[in-house]
């Protein structure tokens, strides 16, 4: 049991590790650059007369945020690249000196003393050779990947492209939201659909079996946004008639004057429906997996000697089928999360509800990658981790993988 | 699951792709992604019927040009209640109740249209887009599905049939893949080489085809021992022709299983994406895109608009998890 524990975290914290070195390259789909953003937001810009002083406040915010270091650990270049560019070069230049690099003039004769690219580099630049050599560049610790991935061991994730507050500040507002949704969704769908799963089971008809199971196909091909769109329509308008109108129109307001009892209750009313949502989209698929799990055990030699015993139906089902189809209900609500976590941009996004989904979507709009980096690694993390709790719970109902090692 | 479900989902599945390959054969609005906008006939309840002055069809583009994309250069048309002639001129009002003075030798042809869903905010029939978002949905899917199956039968057979280090790098990749939510690495993915419909299949066909790989490993796993696969290796041929012709012919039916489930994920995920506006883009008129563009209009009791592009999302879903299912209890595939 032991072996197997270590041998799956070790695997998780792999996966984890490849997966945040992908995440950490999203921000080369970063068009702008960032340092350049960030000094626009403090009232710098690029123009003809301040150049100096802003390449000076350029250099400063880039050592600052420590965009000047490489990106990994190392580098694997033509030898005529410089071993790091200069923290004052803009990412414009750097884009022009590649091309000239990649043609095969020489580095030192593109720039100046300082690093900066010259600005008659056209006349005088030099060429050694049409092609270089690869060199291995080694940076140890002091790389933007490490970096990143060490602050964000710490919850910190750096700045906000957009409006400059913490990511993390972000991220702690959004969690609890989502979390929530999350949860209650999860539960839900579990405390329905293991019973009408089992019920459903013990149907001995074919022809109610077949209409039901297709029924249940029917529910889980509605799209999330669908019935999300039209649960608003119907359930906080009074076109359809004025009891129609039960649930608070979308929006969530929340407002510090009143009572925390009061600020509760009114988010409850908010998340009605759309954990309903969440709710009916995965108990379907969830009562139909259940009960494929539950007549599989309806088939084995055991339930006929135990009713041959004199057992009652209840018992047999609590004490005897229940318990061997658990196995394969923990993968199922275990692959039920990032299934969630999907739903949750969806229904967050339509219900307009200020959690993780709806800072995703608005950051991908606004080009946000440090939060869009953020929010898919926590996601992941997550769903990693519940893998590996499902495959702890699973070796936990199942002796024959706990005793085995 | 029996075989009624089975026969009705299957007959509606070759329908829909037949309408998808002839759509703008079939569909009355011919212009290129079915936008012939007229605002003066917005919003119009279903069946709705009004007469059209349409110029020569001096369209240049051939048949098979059209039958893909639809007519770049169709016909102008102009929408009358009534008209009357006077010295070669048409007079006519429009539903608007304008007046408006034409020249009878540019638009000489007359033509009368049913409007059978009713059209949009524009204008547009709303008929031909729906068979045109049937079109893109099934397109879409099918691309999906293919990039799906390609990747994941290559890697998931050489997993299974030569094992060792091979299969543990693959199913570690299959792993890595597999723990990040499906919706979210599309949407990186998508962004990552721009909106578009090629990204969208491109995206979801590179995160399903883990589902893919994980199957074929596993059955080219259980079919690797039996007889006739040892008899190629007596018989000495190499594994690339044993793997083609002896062993992924008799995987058929599992990864038909997959490739009908993984069809309506395709379809549902587009849908989807294209409702929060990072799939197909306007005026393409994907079935999410419409209901994007429509939705709204479920408040004003014009709920008809939004209803039939998603009652046909649902009933392609359906069908494709319909026959999914009837063919797993057919091939009595355990795992998926």
């Amino acid at each position: 049991m032991l072996r197997f524990l270590m041998h799956r975290i070790f695997v998780s914290v792999i996966t984890l590790l490849v997966i945040s070195y992908l995440t950490f390259n999203f921000s080369s789909f970063i068009k702008n650059d960032p340092v350049d953003q960030s000094l626009a937001r403090s009232g710098f810009y690029q123009e003809e007369e301040g150049l100096e002083e802003y390449r000076k406040e350029y250099r400063r915010t880039s050592v600052e945020q420590g965009k000047h270091l490489s990106t990994f650990y190392f580098k694997i270049a033509p030898s005529n690249y410089p071993s790091q560019w200069s923290p004052a070069l803009f990412q414009s230049e750097q884009d022009i000196l590649s091309k000239q690099l990649n043609q095969g003039y020489k580095f030192e004769s593109l720039v100046d003393n300082d690093g900066i690219i010259l600005e008659n580099y056209n006349e005088v630049k030099k060429k050694e050779a049409f092609w270089y050599l690869p060199k291995v560049h080694w940076y140890g610790v002091e790389n933007q990947y490490h970096l990143w991935m060490y602050s964000a061991l710490k919850f910190d994730f750096g700045l906000s492209i957009v409006d400059g507050r913490p990511v993390s500040e972000h991220i702690s507002e959004a969690l609890p939201w989502t979390i929530s949704l999350g949860l209650m969704a999860l539960l839900l769908s579990a405390l329905i659909s293991i019973p009408l799963g089992t019920y459903v089971a013990s149907f001995r008809s074919k022809m109610k079996e077949d209409w039901i199971s297709t029924f249940l196909y029917g529910i889980h091909s509605i799209p999330v946004f669908w019935l999300a769109t039209l649960l608003v329509v119907f359930f906080t308008t009074e076109e359809y008639g004025s009891w129609t109108n039960l649930f608070p129109s979308v929006g969530i307001r929340p407002s510090p004057t009143t009572s925390a009892w009061y600020r509760i209750m009114d988010s409850l009313s908010h998340l009605i429906l759309p954990v309903f949502c969440l709710v009916i989209h995965s108990l379907a698929f969830d009562i139909i997996q259940i009960k494929a799990s539950v007549k599989r055990q309806f088939l084995q030699d055991y339930v006929m000697t135990t009713k041959a015993k004199g057992v009652g139906l209840f018992d047999l089902f609590m004490k005897h089928i229940l318990r061997n189809a658990l196995i394969p209900m923990i993968t199922i609500f275990v692959i039920g999360i990032p299934v969630i976590i999907s739903g949750a941009i969806v229904v967050e996004t339509i219900y307009n509800i200020p959690g993780m989904g709806r800072l995703l979507l608005e950051s991908l709009y606004q080009g946000d990658w440090n939060i869009v980096m953020a929010i898919v690694l926590l996601s992941t993390f997550v769903t990693i981790v519940a893998f590996l709790l499902g495959d702890l719970l699973y070796a936990w109902a199942n002796p024959k993988i706990r005793l085995s090692r | 699951m029996n075989s009624w479900s089975y026969y009705i989902s299957l007959y509606f599945l070759i329908a829909c792709a037949i309408l998808a390959v002839f759509a703008y054969v079939i569909i009355p609005d011919k212009s290129k992604n079915a936008n012939d906008q007229h605002t003066e006939i917005a919003l119009r309840s279903l069946g709705y019927e009004t007469q059209f002055l349409v110029e020569e069809d001096k369209s240049s583009s051939s048949f098979l040009k059209w039958i893909l994309n639809g007519k770049y250069d169709s016909p102008l048309r102009i929408q009358y209640d009534d008209k009357r002639s006077e010295d070669n001129q048409w007079i006519i009002n429009n539903a608007m109740n304008r007046q408006r003075i034409v020249d009878q030798n540019r638009y000489p042809n007359l033509e009368s249209q049913t409007y059978w869903l009713g059209t949009d905010r524009f204008g547009r029939d709303q008929l031909s887009r729906l068979v045109l978002g049937i079109r893109i949905s099934l397109g879409i899917g099918f691309m999906a599905v293919l990039i799906s199956l390609f990747i994941g039968i290559a890697l998931g057979a050489m997993a299974g049939f030569y094992g060792g280090w091979m299969d543990r790098i693959v199913m570690y990749f299959v792993n890595v893949v597999w723990s990040i939510p499906t919706l979210l690495l599309v949407f990186v993915v998508v962004l990552a080489l721009g909106r578009g419909m090629s990204s969208i299949f491109i995206a979801v066909g590179l995160t399903m085809w883990v589902d893919v790989a994980r199957l074929v490993r596993g059955q080219v796993l259980s079919i690797k021992n039996n007889t006739y696969v040892r008899a190629t290796r007596s018989l000495a041929y190499s594994s690339t022709r044993t793997i083609i012709r002896h062993v992924l012919p008799n995987i058929v039916g599992p990864v038909l299983v997959v490739a009908a489930s993984n069809f309506a994920i395709a379809i549902l995920i587009e849908a989807g994406l294209s409702y929060l506006g990072f799939g197909v883009q306007p005026p393409a008129p994907s079935l999410g895109n419409m209901l994007n563009e429509n939705y709204g209009y479920a408040i004003s009791g014009k709920i008809y608009l939004a209803l039939f592009p998603a009652l046909m999302i649902m009933l392609l879903v359906l069908s494709f998890n319909i026959l999914g299912t009837h063919l797993r209890d057919r091939f009595d595939v355990k795992k998926v």
